[in-house]
């Protein structure tokens, strides 16, 4: 971790960030204009819980159905 | 059993006790507000408090055990202290409620048993996490058997002790001094059950005694001595080194955005349902930094503040790298400030110092991590479940 590889670290691309229940919620898009001036794009999730999806959640663990065993249900 | 237990039971009996006599003054009253002892007091409108009371506290035990409830497991010993806070807190409102008018008396019962709320979630689920910790032999459900006989029979006698104090004390200022004298025992006896258990999981307070003696001396406290050394009311995701001094703040398991906002030159502005952010500093120069490890770690000069992302695949070695990364960090900074070498004064616009403090402590713990997790695993500290995420977890993954 040089100062060299630093200033070569090739460009990434798209990161996608998930939620304890695999969901997605966030989309980050990186990209350069090539003249110095970086951008990133911030997405919203594809789609958002329900309001009874919330609600469930306040009753279910966290990172349920992953987080538990498959009979806990 | 886990070592610690016997002083841990001993000192849970004898809280147990000095709660259950309090807890008579505190009955008695409500039992007074309701109006026992007054002919035109009415057996509805007692009931109809109940009601409310009920209603409020359990409405509370949903909203608590939703909001703290991923914090339970790696924070018990302090859950397992507030607990007793909320209870006693709750016994005193009780206490102080028949001296005020009705409406203000409805309030402060209803008060009170949303503080018993959040002390049965946070007693119940702490001492589950506990009582995972002192069976060794798969005896789980036989210790927490044996756990509420040992309450109970506590208890017991300390309603037939409370009996006979109840019955002698009875002016204003002798209930007051035995009741300040009775919480004041029992969070005693519930400060030193806690103090006398021994966790050998490393969550955010431990993570940094251990982290911070190794980094500093090379000299790894066992998870014994590092139990003498924990505040039961740590503030949360602080980073401190061994020595009690504060270095910073260290939030694990971020979202990446909150990396992202903050670095040099960022301007955002939205469009339609996305946001879109600008930099002078190219945030992939931070993303390959750490494109080899399962975490990223940004350092905020300002508020002294280390944020980790962790990505996809993380496993609890990559947490503790993360974390002695935010220590080392934090470290450095405090003891030497952002320092630019003289040899590398040309690289000042091309890598900021902030990037370069984060390359050469990374390269620092590149050579000494080896040695740091197998001095942890010697040491007997857990370094297959760690606990230092306190919110639900949340994951990056980066396309090639």
């Amino acid at each position: 971790m040089d100062a060299a590889r630093i200033k070569s670290a090739t460009t990434p691309q798209e990161i996608i960030e998930r939620d304890e229940a695999g969901n997605i919620r966030t989309t980050y898009i990186l990209s350069s204009n090539g003249e110095g001036r970086e951008r990133l794009d911030l997405l919203p999730p594809p789609r958002s819980k329900s309001v009874p999806e919330q609600l469930l959640d306040v009753f279910l663990p966290a990172g349920y159905p992953q987080s538990v065993t498959e009979d806990y249900i | 059993m886990g070592i610690g237990w016997v002083s841990y039971q001993i000192y849970d009996s004898l809280q147990a006790f000095s709660s259950s006599i309090a807890g008579m003054f505190a009955s008695r009253a409500v039992l007074e507000g309701v109006g026992v002892g007054d002919a035109q007091a009415s057996p509805t409108a007692a009931l109809l408090l109940s009601v409310i009371q009920e209603s409020v506290g359990r409405i509370a035990t949903i909203l608590f055990a939703h909001r703290v409830g991923t914090a339970l497991e790696p924070e018990c010993k302090m859950f397992r202290l507030a607990a007793d806070v909320f209870n006693d807190t709750a016994m005193v409102l009780d206490c102080l409620s028949p001296a005020f008018p009705k409406t203000t008396r409805v309030l402060m019962l209803s008060m009170a048993s949303v503080l018993r709320a959040l002390c049965g979630v946070a007693a119940g689920s702490s001492k589950a996490s506990l009582s995972a910790h002192f069976a060794k032999q798969g005896n789980l459900a036989e210790l927490n058997a044996k756990d509420s006989s040992q309450e109970t029979i506590i208890s017991l006698l300390g309603m037939l002790a409370g009996s006979f104090v109840i019955s002698r004390v009875t002016s204003h200022s002798a209930v007051w001094t035995s009741l300040l004298i009775l919480i004041s025992i029992h969070l005693w006896t519930n400060y030193m059950a806690v103090r006398s258990v021994i966790l050998r999981t490393l969550n955010r307070q431990r993570a940094n005694i251990v982290l911070s003696s190794l980094i500093g001396s090379s000299n790894l406290p066992s998870p014994q001595e590092a139990s003498h050394l924990e505040r039961i009311f740590e503030r949360p995701g602080l980073l401190r080194w061994v020595d009690g001094r504060i270095l910073g703040h260290c939030m694990i398991g971020v979202e990446l955005s909150s990396i992202l906002r903050q670095l040099p030159g960022a301007a955002s502005r939205p469009s339609g349902k996305s946001r879109i952010y600008r930099y002078d500093l190219a945030p992939q120069k931070i993303l390959g930094l750490f494109d080899k490890e399962f975490y990223v770690l940004w350092f905020d000069t300002r508020t002294r503040t280390a944020y980790i992302a962790l990505k996809e695949g993380c496993q609890p070695r990559d947490q503790v790298r993360a974390w002695c990364h935010a220590l080392l960090v934090a470290r450095k900074y405090d003891l030497k400030g952002l320092e630019v070498p003289a040899d590398q004064k040309t690289d000042y616009d091309a890598v900021p110092p902030a990037l370069q403090l984060l390359a050469k402590t990374g390269d620092e713990l590149s050579r000494n991590f080896h040695a740091y997790e197998d001095k942890l695993q010697s040491a007997g500290w857990d370094t297959t479940t760690i606990q230092l995420e306190t919110r639900p977890r949340i994951r990056i993954s980066l396309s090639e």
